[in-house]
């Protein structure tokens, strides 16, 4: 078990050094957010609404496409000079990838939400008092259920990749999506209603590693 | 031949019960008649969806390819129900709840449902290897139907617009209705057989087919 863990926290470890080193895809990412904020703010101020009340929609699209596009990178170092097969023959368990992978995925969410988060409120100018632990649970949970299908997706999709992963992708993160606005909305003051969605958000996040863990022998076949 | 038969039938039994037998809703009217077909095909929707999770299953334990064209069948099946079941449910949200469209839970859920549906069709559509294809939608397929559940139970989930019509109590129908009702269930599932056999037999000749073509082209 401690074996699995240290194999998970290398995996990690291997593809946040490697992110570092070549920083393209995460400032590509992070680009991609601040245009995506910019435009939402430019087109909403134009037809002049109340922003507060889009706001935790707004943030969930623009982290959610950001998770799609950042986390295409995943793999696609994996495929060059057949790194994924030694990759495969290096751990005992495959899952171990997934979760080492997933883990560098969430933390790459992460530091982009702690980028974009304060430009968000910035630029659409927020006044409401905000719930800073129903947020902070909220961007983590979220976090790592988007990092957890995204990373299954994009090991599923390795090879055709491109707009399949949003297609599949899409439809099952609706559940998560749903909860992580309505838990947004309760940290930024404008709902109050926690648990259910609290409920949710958990369980979906349960359910898909433990899927995922379970698939995985037959997700990464090379 | 026989079966085909049968459901011709019977449809026209399960049309004459809708039309002359059941009674007409007090408070909806002649548009409750519409339930009969909404509900059918929701629960074949459902069946379809069942069926592609244990032939997924079945795939990735035997790679026997048959089990991919038996998950496509019903999904493909799957979809058309789905389509009737959204199609069905705005005619009747017009009339009762005066609006084509709102974000119920249970309607929201169904329409993520038929895009998982369309999802798992553009997949194997997708030109990958049939190996690869099979293995990738069959992983799709049971991922997909964690979605399930929630379709079901989000109308306690979540405060919702939509009628519960089944409870643990008491089904809320008149007993003329209720008999039309699971005339309509038997005949659905019946229509829903019938079609997965001729799919599967198309399906499965068109693979033979592929394969003829790939050995004549090697050798």
């Amino acid at each position: 078990m401690r074996e699995y863990f240290h194999t998970v926290v290398w995996i990690a470890t291997k593809d946040l050094r490697l992110l570092f080193r070549q920083p393209t895809s995460f400032l590509s990412t992070l680009m991609f957010c601040l245009l995506l904020v910019f435009i939402f703010g430019l087109t909403l101020n134009l037809v002049a609404v109340n922003t507060t009340q889009l706001l935790p929609a707004i943030l969930w699209i623009i982290l959610l496409l950001a998770a799609v596009l950042g986390m295409s990178h995943t793999f696609t170092h994996e495929k060059d000079n057949s790194c994924i097969q030694a990759l495969c023959m290096a751990v005992t368990e495959r899952s171990s990838i997934f979760l080492g992978k997933g883990l560098a995925n969430l933390m790459f969410l992460l530091v982009i939400k702690v980028m974009i988060i304060p430009i968000l409120f910035l630029f659409f100018d927020l006044q409401a008092t905000i719930n800073p632990l129903v947020l902070c649970l909220t961007l983590f949970f979220g976090g790592l259920g988007l990092a957890c299908l995204g990373t299954l997706f994009n090991t599923l999709l390795i090879n055709p990749g491109g707009l399949l992963i949003p297609i599949l992708l899409f439809p099952i993160a609706i559940p998560l999506l749903i909860s992580v606005i309505e838990l947004t909305k309760v940290a930024l003051g404008v709902s109050t209603q926690v648990h259910p969605w609290l409920l949710l958000m958990i369980l979906f996040n349960l359910i898909f590693i433990v899927l995922a863990i379970v698939l995985y022998d037959y997700v990464l076949e090379v | 031949m026989l079966l085909l038969i049968f459901l011709s039938l019977l449809v026209l039994t399960n049309l004459a019960l809708i039309g002359f037998y059941a009674p007409v809703e007090q408070t909806m009217g002649i548009v409750q008649k519409i339930f009969y077909y909404h509900l059918s095909s929701a629960w074949l929707g459902m069946v379809a969806f069942v069926v592609v999770f244990g032939a997924s299953i079945c795939f990735l334990r035997t790679r026997n390819i048959k089990w991919t064209i038996i998950a496509l069948a019903s999904a493909e099946l799957g979809t058309i129900f789905t389509t009737l079941v959204l199609i069905t449910g705005r005619l009747w949200a017009r009339s009762i709840w005066n609006t084509w469209w709102t974000w119920d839970p249970r309607l929201m859920t169904t329409l993520v449902m038929w895009f998982m549906y369309l999802a798992y069709i553009l997949l194997h559509h997708s030109g990958m290897v049939e190996e690869q294809t099979s293995r990738i939608a069959a992983i799709y397929g049971i991922i997909s139907f964690v979605n399930v559940p929630l379709v079901f139970f989000s109308i306690r989930w979540w405060r919702s617009l939509h009628p519960v019509l089944i409870t643990t109590s008491s089904s809320g129908l008149s007993s003329e209705m209720l008999i039309t009702l699971l005339v309509s269930l038997f005949t659905f599932l019946v229509l829903y057989v019938t079609l997965m056999r001729i799919r599967v037999r198309i399906l499965t000749l068109q693979q033979q087919i592929l394969s003829i073509s790939h050995r004549r082209r090697r050798g």
